[in-house]
């Protein structure tokens, strides 16, 4: 007497032998060809190059990303250091004098502010100190690196300053 | 005897170290020689054997695509018939949302041997054995149905399903007990 598990087997085993009485071998293979050979012609690639272009791409779209973080960071970094405080500049410039004393404080930690001197130069005439050519000013200390933002922008300093 | 059992393994290792070279032919063959196993594995877990054919394209599709990944070329059969089993129970699974009144047509069915009452009796025992498989979990049904395969050690079943063969006698087990309740009025026939 068979118990339930082999019946269980059995009635298995008789389906499959059941469905599989009358498949056609041949037309199943030609099939499956046929199938493959639609894969083929969509295939254009060797077999694993796919997946280097994959990490390819991954990589470049994560450096990207990283990129654009970094540099919004410093960007926010620049604007809470720069922008939170504001900067003051004081001239005083006594009538008749060639030099006067500036004090620029430029939005940067209070220890280190920037002084600078401004000789004001009579464009009539020529300095005789430093026979130095008539200007309009000269800025004669260097200003701080965090504001050193190019020589042609010194102009533009000096105008923002007045 | 099986087409599997009369090829050898060196036979089947140059097939597919072939096909890996980019020979179509020689995948063409390896589909001849496995067709068989793979239908047998896959009629067991769809209980139809037209839902077989279709879940053993698709394997033989994915396996064609895949093969270049297979490292050791003897151990195509193994490799292959883990993709069958995994492409048959998501058949299955799919089939299961598909609304039932929708038939398909026949190819692989029998059409000459069976007097009516048993054609009836052979759709009712295959619609009740598709039903009860999707009752099973997929590795109950992964295991039961590659138990019962002839040639396939209860090793290479552990291999195919990737857990040790303790694991797989108690899928089997589990799945039995289940189909005992399940499908209780075709074994009392």
């Amino acid at each position: 007497m068979l118990d339930g598990h082999e019946k269980i087997d059995l009635l298995l085993g008789r389906n499959a032998d059941e469905q599989l009485r009358n498949v056609d071998w041949n037309e199943l293979s030609s099939t499956i060809s046929r199938r493959l050979d639609k894969t083929q012609q969509t295939k254009t690639y060797p077999i694993g190059l796919p997946s280097v272009f994959k990490i390819a791409a991954g990589v470049a779209a994560a450096a990207a990303v990283l990129l654009m973080i970094v540099m919004i960071k410093l960007e926010k970094s620049a604007d809470m250091q720069l922008g939170n405080r504001k900067g003051s500049a004081s001239v005083e410039i006594i009538e008749g004098l060639s030099k006067s004393q500036v004090t620029v404080d430029i939005a940067v930690p209070d220890t280190k502010l920037a002084k600078c001197d401004i000789r004001i130069i009579d464009s009539r005439g020529s300095d005789k100190a430093g026979d130095a050519q008539a200007a309009w000013m000269v800025i004669s200390r260097t200003e701080p690196l965090y504001a050193d933002n190019g020589l042609s922008n010194d102009m533009k300093d000096v105008i923002c300053l007045f | 005897m099986s087409n599997v059992s009369r090829t050898t393994a060196s036979d089947t290792a140059d097939l597919v170290e072939a096909s890996q070279a980019g020979d179509r032919g020689a995948f063409d063959e390896l589909v001849k020689v496995y067709q068989r196993r793979a239908m047998q594995v896959a009629v067991r877990v769809l209980g139809d054997a037209e839902e077989a054919a279709e879940a053993v394209q698709t394997a033989f599709v994915n396996a064609y695509l895949n093969i270049g990944k297979l490292r050791e070329a003897k151990r195509f059969g193994v490799w292959l018939l883990r993709i069958v089993a995994n492409a048959a129970i998501s058949q299955a699974r799919k089939a299961k949302r598909r609304p039932e009144s929708i038939e398909i047509a026949d190819r692989y069915e029998d059409k000459t041997s069976l007097s009516p009452a048993e054609t009836e009796s052979a759709k009712e025992l295959k619609e009740a054995i598709r039903r009860a498989m999707l009752k099973l979990s997929k590795k109950e049904a992964k295991a039961i149905s590659l138990f019962g395969l002839e040639d396939l050690s209860h090793r290479e079943v552990a291999e195919i399903m990737g857990c040790s063969v303790e694991a797989v006698r108690w899928y089997v087990f589990r799945a039995r007990q289940k189909l005992k309740v399940l499908l209780k009025e075709y074994l009392q026939c």
